[in-house]
């Protein structure tokens, strides 16, 4: 059974961030926000979010390695700055040390007794939007197989590679799908990589969540981005169940259309690690 | 000119709050709890509030009548259980002495350096929350007629009764705009009866608050729902600005896909005392 392998500091697992930052990608969501600008913090705040998980009395354990390859107009590049830009992939103990930034952002929240209370906190800033130019997804792709090939061959018994990748558009640099084909073979001893398809929406449209098949999908480039994403493993499909998804068996990890709520969903359901071992 | 009669125990006004109790208040805010249990803490601390402002050294004077329609399933009935069950509307001394219970709540204070104290509170319980069947709002809207039917009859010439309704989703039981009409229509000679309507939502978009212009609302209930309710009237206008929303002339006492901050100010703003003369 493939998906079982503990997760633990002498295997750990990688999760890699695939984001699209065409030209495109600056249309405003119904958040008031820019598609860029929401994806870029639902990113920081899931990085933020591992980092926590990770973080024990000793300290950051690296259970996770973590990238983001960010691409648009002729780019495809590391997402992160500063001296993480230098490499895709790095344990999370580093992320955890080099912040861009740590922004002070006011949040409101339930205060317990019927009001709200609103509060100063802390947002560090990883990856900071950008949106120009096309969309070379087969470039962004490519340099994801180069990555995940080198990753997978150093950690042979890990629990395999998550790909999330975030899209608003077709490829314009040629058609993707045998490059995702090739990403989804690349695997561990525990199983093939994982490739996890967001396409965001630009306004109206329903959208189509965990799909089991391409029925209902309505063009090619929809039922393409469903033949490029891997199935739901057990694990994370329990979990997408637990959120109200419907899931069936052979549910995909792709969701077209996605509102700003499937954003920062996709962003939960894909990162969450089986188990970690070593706690 | 309309909603200028002084408030007084000799010509108290009434607020009634129809609440939407159906099953998809089970859903949850983004801070984790339920629609309806928020809710039901707005509610309950507005009361609780009402009563305050009342209270003067000699006492919980009357100003207002206060009840709660509660609709979901097929039905609509008192929001109220236990000893204010029985009767639509109450005087706020009466309410003041009757909760169902009071409970100890932890509530979240900001300390001096933006950090998070928390303090124990008293926090009385008159109205529960529940989810439960569909959206009964026709007959929600239909109870409340009655309910103020009656009381505008005894009370000619008073400030007019408030309704503050608030409601999740689509009516199940038919078009409720036209017990919207007749809702308004009643009236004392001080005016016709205010429709207050409160949007809730669980998702990441931004809240339409006090809109002037059906048309910068795209949902078709949401149109309904602006077209449901009253001008703000000179009072709520001053509250809602003084709350540092920005108001238009032609301003509708109506929040679309309010998340906790906009349901708490709605509550606070449309439940404003206007003038509570003899103080």
């Amino acid at each position: 059974m493939p998906y079982q392998a503990e997760i633990s500091r002498e295997n750990p697992t990688c999760f890699l961030f695939v984001i699209d930052q065409s030209g495109s990608m600056d249309e405003i969501t119904e958040t008031g926000r820019s598609k860029a600008a929401f994806v870029a913090d639902v990113l920081n705040k899931t990085l933020y979010t591992l980092v926590t998980n990770c973080s024990k009395a000793d300290g950051v354990r690296n259970y996770f390695d973590l990238g983001v390859i960010a691409y648009g107009g002729s780019e495809v590049i590391s997402g992160f700055g500063g001296v993480l830009s230098g490499d895709i992939v790095h344990p999370i103990h580093a992320i955890s040390e080099h912040t861009l930034r740590v922004e002070e952002r006011r949040k409101k929240m339930d205060d317990g007794a019927g009001g709200v209370i609103e509060l100063k906190t802390k947002f560090p800033v990883w990856f900071d939007p950008k949106s120009a130019g096309g969309t070379p997804m087969r470039a962004a792709l490519s340099k994801t197989i180069e990555t995940v090939a080198h990753w997978c061959e150093s950690h042979p018994g890990s629990y395999p590679p998550t790909i999330l990748h975030v899209t608003d558009g077709q490829s314009t640099d040629g058609a993707p799908e045998e490059m995702a084909d090739g990403l989804r073979q690349i695997s561990t001893k525990d199983g093939q990589t994982l490739l996890f398809n967001l396409h965001v929406n630009t306004g109206g449209g329903l959208e189509i969540v965990f799909p089991i098949s391409e029925t209902g999908l309505n063009d090619e480039y929809s039922r393409m981005l469903f033949r490029m994403s891997s199935p739901l493993p057990a694990h994370l499909a329990k979990f997408a169940g637990d959120k109200g998804y419907a899931i069936a068996d052979g549910s995909r990890g792709f969701i077209f259309n996605g509102d700003p709520q499937c954003i920062v969903d996709f962003f939960e359901i894909g990162t969450r690690p089986k188990l970690v071992a070593d706690r | 000119m309309s909603y200028q009669a002084e408030i007084s125990r000799a010509s108290p006004t009434a607020i009634l709050m129809v609440m939407d109790q159906s099953t998809s208040m089970n859903h949850r805010l983004k801070s984790g709890q339920s629609k309806a249990a928020f809710l039901a803490d707005v509610l309950n601390k507005t009361l609780y509030t009402i009563i305050t402002n009342c209270s003067k050294a000699d006492g919980v004077r009357d100003y207002f009548h206060v009840g709660v329609v509660a609709y979901g399933g097929e039905d609509a009935g008192n929001g109220f259980q236990g000893a204010l069950g029985g009767e639509a509307l109450h005087v706020v001394s009466r309410l003041a002495e009757a909760p169902l219970r009071v409970e100890t709540r932890t509530k979240k204070v900001a300390g001096l350096n933006g950090d998070v104290m928390e303090q124990s509170v008293r926090f009385p319980i008159w109205f529960e929350p529940r989810s439960h069947g569909k959206t009964s709002m026709c007959a929600g809207l239909n109870a409340a007629i009655d309910v103020l039917g009656e009381w505008c009859a005894a009370h000619p010439s008073a400030f007019p009764p408030t309704v503050l309704h608030v409601t999740d989703g689509h009516p199940s039981d038919g078009n409720p705009e036209p017990m919207a009409d007749r809702l308004k229509s009643l009236a004392t000679a001080d005016g016709g009866c205010l429709l207050f309507n409160l949007h809730v939502d669980v998702g990441q978009g931004e809240p339409m608050i006090f809109p002037n212009d059906e048309r910068a609302i795209k949902d078709r209930f949401g149109k309904t729902l602006f077209r449901m309710s009253s001008l703000l009237p000179p009072h709520a206008l001053e509250a809602a600005a003084r709350k540092g929303y920005d108001i238009r002339p032609g301003a509708r006492g109506f929040v679309f896909n309010a998340g906790i901050e906009a349901i708490a100010d709605f509550f606070d703003i449309g439940t404003r005392p206007a003038v509570a003369a003899d103080r």
